[in-house]
Parts: structure tokens; C-alpha cells; sequence
């Protein structure tokens, strides 16, 4: 049975995809293949022209490219606008999200104006009996339990809980075909408005949420160089993070150590000093951040995760760098 | 400034002890299990939030609930708390409402309420679900702001700080009347006094019971509920360039090692390092982020 078109709403940030975004895809390509449908990924504003690489090597049928002049920046009620009118426009069976803050904020009201069923934070998305609707899955009840819902009614809405799935490598390409959709908006229909935009405070903000976080090691404790590392991220405007044993040492709270009984975090870059790389920290760091080592032991494991190694005192090459951040922020 | 209204939910206790029903589509208490249900953390914090405006703006402030009648201690915190009043649209214990049809219910009763505000809780726990806010909104036909943390009224417009990605804050602002749903950790919930909640008289609860036929019907149906993860989460397989002990590292961690190939290792002179940080630091924009 041919059901209507898959929908995928794809997020990226400046530099590049969302993971949460291209699992979404690759299920969206699963779920493709069991109705015989056509994938279509969805994007509002214009995608990066290096960033439309990536997509190249998904499953992906056609692409459309969502554009206004009030819609380059987020508000609920252009997004809901503008998507409203292209569900309208093209009813796909399903449309799938990664559950993002952007898109746990819009696709709920989105799915109330066009009173379609909506599941959030879903781990699995399946054909329902009979070939009817969609069954999806949720962890509920704090994680202890797994709820399956069915629906019948098309277009049914799925949010990913990111990260649930997992990024496969494609084992399919085919050439996209990309369509642009213009919806109509006035500036009357968005009703709120940003008036600032500020960077979290580092020293408070969760470290999940960072892109640069500074990770400190035993060999920051041992070279007691604690408070350089601390000018260094106030430089970088960057929280810092731990490992367990400065979590003994008293050094870091709690809740800023990573790894196994800490948190996993997934910042753009990450950089360790004097961490040695011990496989219950390296497990609390996203595969895909950018790991760069300052460690004196140039067998210290953690080199082989990182995509820049210094091997050195940090008493010595700490100071330096500072300077020359300084320097840098003078000019 | 006109009436707060800040929606309430009850979701499972974190630290009840639940099992599967018979019959394997609802879930229940353990035998020995006393208190299931509790007001939802970020309907508290909401709460916090509307108590400090009905201060500052000398305004009234309600607190409506759609629950079953275990919800009755809840509503009393509330008014204990500082509420004005508070609404409890009762369903039988049997009707436990999804966020589509609890939105669908509070709504109706809210279209014969005069409010400049509503506040709920960005997320219902238990169930994992940031709906029931938009859901409100767009039955309302009113604008919304997620996550606030820090909601202030001037005349008749709203700014509310906003939590976003990476942990940055966005200042939204919008006209009255809206709705705003409040982040988990914006305020911590104060405790009342044992004397205050006794002295809650049932005049200030107004319980409106809600007959099964007017509940909504959901649209998506609770076809099971199981204990098992359903999908074992794809895991990349170990690397070519690794040795033996680091696949069977990579193995035990899920997967989550990646040697990097195109590694490069520098030693030497201080000031030689110093500068090839600054480079890569510079090369993947995270100084000219500053």
C-alpha cells in the first residue's frame, strides 16, 4: 500500500547538521521503504551550500526549501504559519522531527491547528496493523516503561528523542530534487518578537548545553594550575568541566563531570587538559566534537581521540596561550 | 492587569513504584504504594512565577486543574500557597487525560474567564511531553513563549526571558494576553505551613464535574505499554586503524571512541604550541565567535 509522502524537518546550526536531524532522516528512510513512499526533507531558511553535502549521501528523494523574509529568524507563529500551509498544500502520511527545543516549541501548536495526532519523543516509528496509520513508540512513566500508540489519521506528527536512534552510515543515495515553497506571511501574523539574544553564563549554564567546554584533568590538579585554567575560560567564554578525580579533590561540582559517572556532553569543541583519556571519560563525549589534548605524556590515550595533540607542561603553555588570546582580544 | 491563570497537572511520583495492568495498556501502583500521583515540577515553578507577578501587579491569580479528585490536595496547596482561587474540572478516575484532550477541556473553560496571562509547566514529566502549552495556545488563539525562566509585565505587553540552545537566553516579548511556559529549574517551589493549608476552605476550590461524553476524544490510542526497550540503538562498529584492546574498548563503550586519522601531535617549543592552539581555535571559529 502507497501512503502519502514522508516529511523529514531538517535543523542545522551555522557550521552543520543536527544529529538529532539526520536520525530523523534515516528513519524517515526506513519508514519510506516499508510504505513505498517518497522521503522529502524539509529545511526553513537557506542551507549552507557545504552543509548540502552532507545531505547528499542520505536516502533522500526531494528536498524543499522553506523561504521568507520573516522567516529567517525562529518565531512560533511564522513556523507554524508557513508549514501549515505546506502540509495543506502537499498532506504527507508523516512528518517527522527531531524533539529539539525549536521543534518542541512550534510542531505541537502546528499540530493543533491542523488537529493531527501528535507523538513526542518517540524511539521507534512503525507501519500500523493492517497497514493503516502509524504505531509509534515512547518511553513513558520516567523511562521505566515503553508506551506504543497507534493512530490511524494521516498526517500523524513524530518527534525523535535525539540521540535514541543512532547515526548509521547511508547504505543508499539518489540524486535530490530540490523545490522551493514560498508560504504567504504578513508581518502582522508573528506576534512576538526577540528583542536580545545572550550567551549563557558559562560558570552557570548545564554543560550538555555548551559547544566549547574545557575539560580539566589530574594533570591540572597535580601542576596546580587550576586558576590559569580558570582565565583561560573566561577568555574562551567557556564552562568548565571535569573528571572524577578532581570531583574528589573538590575542585569541580558534581554536576560538570563527564564521562561514566557524570554527564554525556556534545560541545563543537573540547579541550582537555591534562586528561588522560581514560575510556569512563572519553565515553561522556560526543563521537562527533573535536576533541583538542594538552597532556605531558604523549602516550596518554586521549590523543588518539583528538584531532589536535600538544604534548607539554600546561604551567608553560597555559600562560602562553592566554597571552595571546589577550593579545588577540586587545587588537 | 487582569486575571493569572496558571494551569496545573498531575503526573506519577519519580518515586512511586509502578507495575503494568492486566490487561497491559495502563499502568498502577504496587499494593503496598501509597502516593502516585504529584503536582508536575514545572506547573511549581510556574506557580512561583505567577505568585511573584500577582505581588507586584496586585492582580488576582486562579489555578485550574483538570484531574481526578486526588487532585483536590494538590488545588488546596495551591491556594495555600497564594493562589486567589482555584478550578477543578473533575474526571472520574478511570478518564486519565492525554495533553491533547486536558488542552481541549481547560480551553473551553477559559474561553468564559476574563486572563491577561496563563503560565503552565513547559514539559509533563512522566510522559516526557512539552505539548500541552502549544496545544493551549493555538486553541486559544494566543501568542506563546516557551521555557521562560523570568516573566515580567509592562502595561500590556510581556517580556520573558527565554532558555535556548547552548545554554544563551533569548528576551521575547509579546502582547497580552498570553501564554508562557515556564522552564523546570526557574523557581524553586516554597513550602507552606501545615496552619495555611488548613485554613484552605473548600469555597475557594470551584469544582466543576466533567461529564465522559464532553471529554474529547484522544487522537492517538494506547495500543500497549511494555517494559523491554523496543530498538537496540545502532552502534557504529569499531574502526579498522584501531588495535585489538581499543575495538574491545570501543565495543564496551557503545561505540563511542573514534580514533582520529587525521591526527596531529605537537611537541616542543612553548610558544610553537601556544600559537598552533591559537590557530585551530581561530581555524574552527571559536575566537571569532567571541
Amino acid at each position: 500500500m502507497t501512503l502519502g509522502d514522508i516529511f523529514v524537518f531538517a535543523e542545522y546550526t551555522t557550521n552543520r547538521w543536527l544529529d538529532g536531524s539526520l536520525e530523523a532522516i534515516q528513519e524517515g528512510a526506513r519508514v519510506a521503504r516499508q510504505t513505498a513512499s517518497n522521503l522529502v526533507v524539509i529545511t526553513i531558511g537557506t542551507p549552507c551550500a557545504d552543509l548540502d553535502a552532507v545531505l547528499e549521501k542520505q536516502p533522500i528523494q526531494s528536498l524543499i526549501s522553506v523561504e521568507h523574509p520573516l522567516l529567517t529568524t525562529f518565531s512560533t507563529d511564522g513556523y507554524v504559519i508557513a508549514l501549515s500551509q505546506l502540509i495543506e498544500q502537499y498532506m504527507p502520511s508523516l512528518f517527522i522531527a527531531s524533539a529539539t527545543l525549536t521543534s518542541q516549541d512550534f510542531i505541537p501548536r502546528l499540530c493543533a491547528r491542523l488537529k493531527a495526532p501528535l507523538v513526542s519523543n518517540c524511539v521507534r516509528i512503525s507501519l500500523g496493523d493492517n497497514q493503516r496509520g502509524f504505531v509509534f513508540v515512547k518511553p513513558t512513566h520516567y523511562g521505566q516503561f515503553y508506551t506504543t500508540f497507534a493512530c490511524e489519521q494521516t498526517p500523524a506528527f513524530a518527534m525523535l528523542l535525539p540521540g535514541a536512534i543512532g547515526i548509521q552510515p547511508p547504505s543508499e543515495y539518489s540524486p535530490i530534487q530540490v523545490k522551493t515553497f514560498t508560504p504567504h506571511i504578513s508581518p502582522d501574523d508573528i506576534r512576538t518578537s526577540m528583542l536580545e539574544r545572550t550567551k549563557g553564563d558559562p560558570r552557570s549554564i548545564d554543560i550538555r548545553e555548551a559547544s566549547v567546554i574545557i575539560g580539566a584533568g589530574r594533570g591540572v590538579a597535580e601542576s596546580d594550575c587550576w586558576q590559569t585554567v580558570e582565565s583561560l575560560a573566561d577568555l574562551l567564554q567557556a564552562p568548565i568541566a571535569g573528571t572524577r578525580p578532581l570531583l574528589d579533590q573538590g575542585l569541580v561540582r558534581r554536576e560538570r563531570v563527564i564521562g561514566q559517572t557524570g554527564k554525556n556532553v556534545k560541545p563543537d569543541v573540547y579541550i582537555a587538559l591534562g586528561i588522560s583519556g581514560a575510556y569512563y571519560h572519553i565515553q561522556g563525549i560526543n563521537p562527533a566534537s573535536t576533541i583538542v589534548a594538552v597532556n605531558i605524556d604523549r602516550k596518554a590515550p586521549i590523543f588518539t581521540h583528538s584531532k589536535l595533540g600538544i604534548v607539554g607542561d600546561l604551567r608553560q603553555i597555559l600562560p602562553e596561550i592566554i597571552d595571546r588570546l589577550q593579545k588577540l582580544k586587545r587588537d | 492587569m487582569r486575571n493569572i491563570i496558571v494551569c496545573i497537572h498531575q503526573v506519577f511520583d519519580p518515586l512511586a513504584s509502578l507495575q503494568l495492568s492486566a490487561n497491559e495498556k495502563a499502568v498502577c501502583p504496587q499494593a503496598d504504594e501509597e502516593h502516585l500521583l504529584t503536582i508536575e515540577p514545572s506547573d511549581l515553578a510556574a506557580l512561583e512565577i505567577a505568585l511573584q507577578l500577582q505581588k507586584t501587579h496586585q492582580t488576582t491569580l486562579t489555578v485550574i486543574c483538570a484531574a481526578s479528585a486526588a487532585a483536590k490536595d494538590d488545588l488546596r496547596y495551591c491556594v495555600a500557597r497564594g493562589a486567589t482561587n482555584a478550578i477543578h474540572l473533575l474526571v472520574s478516575e478511570e478518564d486519565r487525560l492525554d495533553t491533547w484532550n486536558t488542552s481541549l477541556l481547560i480551553a473551553e473553560q477559559l474561553k468564559q474567564i476574563s486572563f491577561s496571562l496563563i503560565l503552565c509547566g513547559e514539559i509533563w514529566q512522566d510522559i516526557m511531553d512539552r505539548s500541552f502549552g502549544p496545544f493551549l495556545a493555538e486553541h486559544l488563539g494566543l501568542p506563546q513563549i516557551t521555557r521562560a525562566e523570568h516573566v515580567e509585565i509592562h502595561n500590556d505587553t510581556i517580556q520573558a526571558r527565554s532558555v535556548c540552545d547552548h545554554g544563551d537566553r533569548e528576551l521575547i516579548t509579546c502582547p497580552c494576553p498570553a501564554l508562557i511556559t515556564i522552564a523546570r529549574f526557574a523557581q524553586q517551589p516554597q513550602y507552606v505551613a501545615m496552619k495555611k493549608r488548613l485554613h484552605v476552605t473548600d469555597a475557594s476550590i470551584k469544582t466543576i464535574p466533567v461529564d465522559e461524553k464532553a471529554i474529547p476524544s484522544a487522537l492517538t490510542q494506547i495500543s500497549m505499554i511494555g517494559y523491554p526497550r523496543p530498538r537496540v540503538k545502532y552502534q557504529p562498529p569499531p574502526e579498522k586503524n584501531l588495535s585489538a584492546s581499543e575495538r574491545l574498548k570501543s565495543l564496551i563503550q557503545g561505540g563511542q571512541t573514534k580514533k582520529q586519522s587525521d591526527l596531529t601531535i605537537h611537541e616542543g617549543d612553548t610558544a610553537v604550541l601556544a600559537q598552533k592552539v591559537i590557530a585551530f581555535l581561530e581555524e574552527t571559529g571559536i575566537i571569532s565567535k567571541q
